[in-house]
């Protein structure tokens, strides 16, 4: 990869890889740091790197620099963002922060793996690549966290 | 096929977008057939995110990198040794080839210094007899300004030029305040060597040495230095020629310099 192929790595991807890892993080600032070292290891490993892997590389920068960073610091964005649930008003249902909230619910697991799928679009196989598990694991990981969301979305409906 | 025990796991992989059409088209029939499930199906539908395209990543320049070819300087005594190279072979070539010219200029100079210097080529014709005056029988003084005007109303006959002899004490301007004997010094006049010379413009086949109006032997000394000259004219000939079809090959590594002259 030379570096005409990274820095349009840098155009197509830096707002997927931020997106990514903010959602993963809960923190836009860790996404941020997340964002740079990660296309800082792309461009490291720039020789190694394939232009049409780049992108599955990146994500696995990110979401390994996330786990990292989610032990470190633990769930306290999340935790203050579940207090802000204490807070939602019901009446004024807002389907994208309630999704917001449920993704809040999840572990730095199966948060990425629906971020995975249903921002990027990955299949299985390649969720599988990006973060180290096999395609059934994968695949049943990611329907306990669909299952979970449709919980947290039926459980507010009620509430409503 | 979908049944009660399956159908969270169609509805997952519905929300996935795993199913093909068909596998979609029977979890709807199943669904129409059994519409409690609607509403699971639509809130696993729902379950499905949507990317924020409101965040965005502003730091973007600061990642790029220049996109200029980059030389990498890692084996830079690799590098510089064969500049070095490259410079030594090139001043070399340079002075070689200077060296070349110049040793021909220098055999020029010596050729003509190690023989005795020609006498002025103008010496024998266009010397001015003043101190030999008109007495000089043979040489019959003739004015130069008729002499060439003879010739040339000749010169398209027969390209030739005759010397006319002139009276001895015919003045030059008449009427004039010039007396006679100080006109007869005083016109330009050219001794007659030989009254039939003759001034044939050398012909294209003769060799020009024969023409010219020196001795024998400063001939000679001519005739060395000339074919000296020619001879390494002919040989920068053949030497520019062949630094023409000249390749040098350099190889450093697995790098390859190829320098075409």
């Amino acid at each position: 990869m030379d570096a005409k192929s990274y820095n349009n790595c840098v155009k197509d991807w830096s707002d997927a890889l931020f997106r990514f890892a903010w959602k993963c993080t809960g923190n836009e600032e860790d996404a941020r740091d997340i964002t740079q070292s990660s296309f800082e290891v792309l461009w490291q490993k720039k020789d190694s790197v394939l232009p049409e892997k780049a992108k599955p590389f990146l994500f696995q920068v990110a979401y390994n620099q996330s786990v990292d960073m989610y032990r470190k610091k633990g769930r306290i964005q999340y935790q203050e963002e579940l207090r802000q649930e204490d807070s939602y008003h019901p009446s004024n249902p807002d389907l994208k922060r309630v999704l917001d909230r449920a993704l809040a619910q999840l572990d730095e697991q199966a948060r990425a793996l629906v971020l995975l799928k249903d921002y990027e679009g990955y299949s299985y196989d390649e969720i599988a690549g990006i973060m180290s598990l096999s395609e059934s694991q994968v695949k049943v990981y990611l329907h306990r966290a669909r299952k979970t969301l449709k919980q947290y979305l039926v459980s507010v409906e009620h509430l409503i | 096929m979908v049944t009660w025990e399956n159908y969270e796991e169609y509805m997952c992989l519905h929300t996935d977008g795993e199913l093909s059409e068909t596998e979609t088209r029977e979890l709807y029939r199943f669904v129409e057939q059994h519409p409690e499930l609607q509403d699971e199906l639509k809130a696993f539908s729902a379950a499905r995110l949507v990317p924020d395209t409101s965040i965005v990543f502003r730091d973007k320049e600061m990642l790029l990198k220049p996109e200029g070819r980059v030389i990498a300087l890692g084996n830079w005594k690799t590098y510089s040794a064969a500049a070095g190279l490259l410079i030594l072979l090139a001043t070399g070539l340079a002075q070689w080839t200077d060296r070349g010219r110049s040793e021909t200029a220098d055999q020029v100079a010596v050729t003509a210094s190690e023989k005795e210097p020609a006498a002025p080529l103008t010496t024998p014709v266009t010397r001015n007899e003043l101190t030999e005056p008109a007495e000089n029988k043979e040489a019959a003084p003739v004015r130069m300004v008729e002499a060439i005007a003879a010739a040339d109303e000749k010169k398209p006959e027969a390209a030739v030029l005759e010397l006319q002899p002139l009276a001895p004490a015919t003045p030059v301007i008449q009427g004039g305040a010039i007396t006679a004997p100080e006109a007869a010094h005083l016109a330009v006049t050219v001794p007659a060597i030989d009254h039939n010379i003759t001034l044939e413009a050398p012909a294209e086949e003769k060799e020009f040495l024969a023409w010219l109006p020196v001795e024998e032997e400063k001939k000679m000394g001519l005739k060395t230095l000339t074919s000296s000259v020619s001879s390494r004219i002919e040989q920068a000939k053949i030497f520019k020629e062949n630094i023409k079809e000249t390749t040098f090959a350099l190889k450093l590594g697995r790098k390859e310099l190829v320098i075409n002259f």
